[in-house]
């Protein structure tokens, strides 16, 4: 019963190779079997653990704990792991249709899944580097699915980046490894507070943070992540955004409780601001909808990021709590683009008209995934924004900077909306496993909008304070709604010279590397302000 | 024996900063072949032969070699006639006037060419997905015009669209990938 | 040019910063698993060499997930090289290239030391610097070797695609072999009081798996790079 976690890891990665190796029909319905599998062995081991916390970490092979690789469970990796499974059971019912003879792609898709559940578990350093390289490739591999020439350079450089990346944070890796001689993370963190060398820690911390930063496309290095999310297939695009980039911003919870360090809190939240601004900005001017959506993941990575670095417990967990809500609303937004582009064969917003005649349904969702992201009263995204809005109250200019974010998520939104209007000559094709997966998901949203207090209780042991939906909330939320509606009829819709030249900017490889050894250097400038 | 050391590390960085400043793609794979061999020292003058094994077996043997089979394939320009009259000659004395039309291109870019026929013409939607073809030659019978026939995506047809502005029987013709939407 | 110098000298500063930490660094250095290491290897994995004894049996699971890597890479080439269509439909062009004699008489008499060589590394990485990736490595040179010999030969790898994933299940079925008898995973499956020659028969057997796995992994890449260009 202890070792559920290594079959949580293992399953997937057996199915999948049984699925490459048989290369048939009905084996392929093996996935459906695996993700049931899962699913029951992990609300045991909830159960379980909630009885007997003592079993809550492992180490495989029975050796002591300073040497050989331990996992362990505590309350953010069990939220995670439910969302994982959840998330991807609604991706594979969603592409089974089209892949139902594909056992390329379902391998790929399961190994994922494996690699991914091992990286929420594994409480080594090491470790955890070989599985973001996984992951890495893995990726890849799955963006360049399509095999034509937009996918097949995108892939590559998010490829190509990420590897540059991860070298920093072995290097960072080495530095630990040679002062305290263990790897685990338990271990370093009850000792790294004897060492009193300032320059050495923050050159651990400053290393491993650059490599988390490319991984999690913070401000100066998100450029790899519009052209990766565009090209890939849409069930691929809705994985990507809604989890694989969230696994940066694991390992950045991870390695903030490691070092602890103070100095470096507000740095952080200034960078999670300027990712919000600059996705929005970027987000108003494209007129794809795949990359729409995909800048408007850059702003929201910088809320959630706004959130994580404070000290604020309620701000906190309104961060922790966005993660969640934003993979969820996310991969709705991305799946019902999927089902639009494919009925109209064009992907440009500016073009397509008609979506809530032509198919009805499918609408409805996306206008729930629309009304979540924005942050409406009973929807989920309110709830985090609250949370995260409520610890900023009193610095008065933040909040009203916060305040510009969403009125700007608002009026990208409504810009985004016009697909809705008009009349069209096509007919929705759009199956049933398609229209089951969107809807399962807007069930979810609406569900953690209005019982957000159990989920709190059960999952994070933690009494939140009640986020009230009075009139004040309401009244902000529509005037940011209007605020949005006149900021695009005047400014927007016009789309002036300024919006052209950033649509069509585009940022080399050369400038990209620039970026990341200038936000290295940010980052040590801002350790000596601090010493 | 700290000396040797040294003396490898400045070689290493002497040879990076050359591999960062060479054009030619053949010296970039020696270089680096050169680079892994002395790291390979490196490794085992800092007493770690197991890591030097792997780094000569991998870095010097195996990674040379799948650099130059790629370079070497990017260095093919392949061509699919479906003509069958002289346009495309190959011998002594007279070449026919395609085939010096294409050794002129090919020259300038310093690809290697290689031209075969296909007797029964296959179906051409979709072939640049299928197969390796760069250019496709056909003649319209009834107007003695050559078309050659490329991918719009590949910059290599612009320069051949200039090298025939002048001639009116040849015309260069360049075909949209399909790509497919989702 | 404002953006090369200012990079130089970025890039010189952060240079000077980190060599100061290294001479920081020496005073801060800890040598416990260096210690226990020396001293518990032997016994606990029957091994000589740290190295392999580390990778076999210590972190194991780092291991099966470092196999992997090259399984999901190998995939994905040959994913990424196979063109759509038909495999009879298509024309393979070989050209004559005229390799010299010289390469193809040497190559046919370093051929065999070449694949001894390679063996020996595999078997004996629990005695000696080596083990199985490396191992595996210089075996695939050795059968790369057989393409300047004979240029058709190394042109046929679904099999080879299709071993390389059941090696990969075979090793993870021997690593988890000790739940049954120590009721632990991933470890050595023979009980601790047999002598030391019997408990090295999980690394030798390990060893072996994973050499030939990775030399098919390097051999089917080559293949598909060269199958690539000749349609």
């Amino acid at each position: 019963m202890e070792y559920i976690p290594l079959y949580l890891i293992f399953i997937p990665i057996i199915s999948s190779m049984i699925i490459y190796l048989f290369n048939l029909r009905i084996i392929n319905y093996l996935i459906f079997i695996t993700q049931a599998t899962i699913s029951v062995l992990m609300i045991k081991y909830f159960l379980f653990i909630n009885k007997n916390p003592q079993f809550a970490s492992i180490t495989i092979g029975g050796w002591d704990k300073r040497i050989g690789i331990e996992l362990k469970n505590d309350v953010y990796s069990i939220a995670f792991i439910f969302l994982t499974i959840f998330i991807w059971t609604i991706v594979s019912i969603y592409c089974f249709d089209k892949r139902k003879n594909d056992a390329k792609f379902l391998f790929f898709l399961l190994f994922l899944e494996g690699a991914f559940l091992a990286l929420l578990q594994t409480n080594d350093l090491f470790n955890l580097f070989v599985l973001i390289e996984i992951i890495s490739i893995i990726s890849t591999i799955l963006i360049i699915f399509k095999k034509d020439g937009f996918a097949v350079r995108a892939g590559l450089y998010y490829l190509l980046f990420n590897s540059i990346g991860s070298i920093f944070y072995l290097l960072g890796m080495i530095i630990i490894y040679n002062i305290f001689g263990t790897l685990n993370i338990d271990v370093i963190k009850h000792h790294i507070h004897l060492i009193d060398n300032d320059l050495i820690i923050h050159a651990a911390f400053i290393l491993m943070m650059s490599a988390i930063g490319v991984k999690s496309a913070l401000f100066p290095v998100f450029t790899w992540l519009p052209k990766a999310h565009g090209a890939a297939p849409s069930s691929i695009s809705a994985l990507l955004s809604g989890l694989i980039v969230k696994s940066g911003l694991y390992v950045m919870i991870k390695v903030d409780h490691l070092f602890n360090l103070y100095t470096f809190k507000e740095y952080f939240f200034i960078l999670g601001f300027f990712s919000a601004i600059i996705g929005i900005l970027f987000a108003l001017s494209q007129k794809d909808i795949k990359q729409i959506l995909a800048y408007h993941t850059i702003s929201q990575i910088g809320i959630i990021l706004m959130g994580l670095s404070t000290i604020n417990q309620i701000t906190f967990y309104g961060g922790l709590y966005h993660i969640i809500n934003h993979a969820l609303f996310k991969s709705l937004l991305f799946l019902g683009a999927g089902m639009i582009i494919r009925t109209y064969n064009i992907r440009r917003v500016t073009e397509i008209r008609g979506v809530f005649k032509t198919m009805p349904l499918t609408s409805i969702f996306i206008i729930v995934g629309m009304l979540s992201i924005t942050g409406a009263p009973f929807f989920n995204g309110f709830i985090s924004k609250s949370l995260i809005v409520h610890g900023l109250k009193e610095q008065t200019f933040i909040y009203f900077l916060f305040f510009i974010i969403n009125i700007g998520t608002a009026t990208s939104f409504i810009k985004f909306s016009q697909i809705f209007f008009g009349k069209s000559k096509l007919k929705g094709q759009a199956t049933i496993n398609e229209k089951i997966a969107l809807f399962i998901l807007s069930i979810a949203c609406i569900t953690l909008g209005l019982h957000f207090n159990y989920f709190n209780q059960y999952l994070f042991h933690v009494e939140s304070p009640v986020v009230i939906l009075d009139l004040y909330n309401i009244m902000t939320y529509f005037i940011t709604i209007i605020i949005g509606f006149i900021l695009y009829q005047t400014i927007i819709k016009k789309d002036y010279l300024v919006f052209k030249k950033i649509r069509h900017m585009h940022i080399t490889f050369e400038t990209t590397n620039y970026l990341l050894v200038l936000y290295i250097f940010t980052m040590i400038l801002w350790s000596f302000k601090a010493l | 024996m700290v000396i040797i050391a040294n003396l490898i590390q400045v070689l290493l960085i002497a040879i990076s900063i050359s591999i960062v400043f060479s054009k030619d793609n053949t010296r970039v794979v020696v270089f680096l072949a050169s680079f892994s061999l002395l790291s390979a020292c490196l490794y085992f003058l800092n007493k770690a032969p197991d890591v030097a094994l792997a780094e000569v077996a991998i870095g010097s043997a195996i990674m040379p070699l799948f650099y130059i089979l790629s370079i070497s394939k990017q260095r093919e320009f392949i061509v699919m006639s479906h003509v069958d009259d002289d346009y495309l000659k190959n011998e002594k004395n007279q070449k026919g006037k395609g085939y010096l039309l294409l050794e002129n291109f090919t020259d300038y870019y310093k690809l290697k060419l290689y031209i075969f026929n296909d007797a029964e013409k296959a179906e051409l939607k979709g072939i640049f997905r299928k197969s390796n073809v760069d250019l496709i030659i056909e003649k319209d019978e009834s107007t003695n015009t050559y078309f050659l026939i490329g991918k719009q995506s590949s910059i290599l047809m612009n320069k051949l669209a200039q090298l025939v502005e002048n001639d009116d029987k040849t015309i260069v013709v360049k075909v949209k990938e399909s790509e497919t939407r989702d | 040019m404002i953006k090369k110098i200012s990079l130089l000298i970025i890039l010189f500063i952060m240079l000077i910063l980190f060599i100061q930490m290294q001479f920081d660094l020496k005073g801060y250095l800890n040598y416990f698993s260096h210690e226990y290491f020396l001293s518990h290897t032997y016994k606990d994995t029957a091994s000589s060499n740290i190295v392999t004894g580390i990778y076999l049996d210590y972190r194991l699971f780092d291991s099966i997930f470092e196999a992997s890597i090259l399984l999901i890479v190998v995939s994905g080439i040959v994913y990424m090289t196979t063109k759509e269509g038909e495999e009879n439909e298509r024309v393979f062009i070989f050209e004559k290239v005229k390799i010299s004699n010289l390469l193809t008489i040497l190559s046919r008499v370093l051929y065999p030391f070449m694949l001894m060589f390679g063996v020996y590394i595999i078997i004996h990485g629990h005695l000696s610097p080596g083990g199985g990736f490396q191992g595996g490595a210089i075996l695939a040179t050795a059968v790369l070797i057989t393409y300047y010999i004979d240029p058709d030969k190394i042109t046929k790898f679904s099999l080879i695609i299709f071993l390389e994933k059941l090696l990969f299940i075979s090793i993870l079925i021997i690593s988890s072999l000790s739940l049954l008898t120590k009721n632990v995973l991933f470890t050595n499956f023979i009980p601790n009081q047999t002598s030391n020659t019997y408990r090295s028969i999980f690394l030798i057997l390990l060893n072996l798996l994973i050499g030939i796995k990775v030399s098919l992994g390097l051999v089917s890449i080559f293949s598909s790079f060269l199958k690539e260009g000749r349609s």
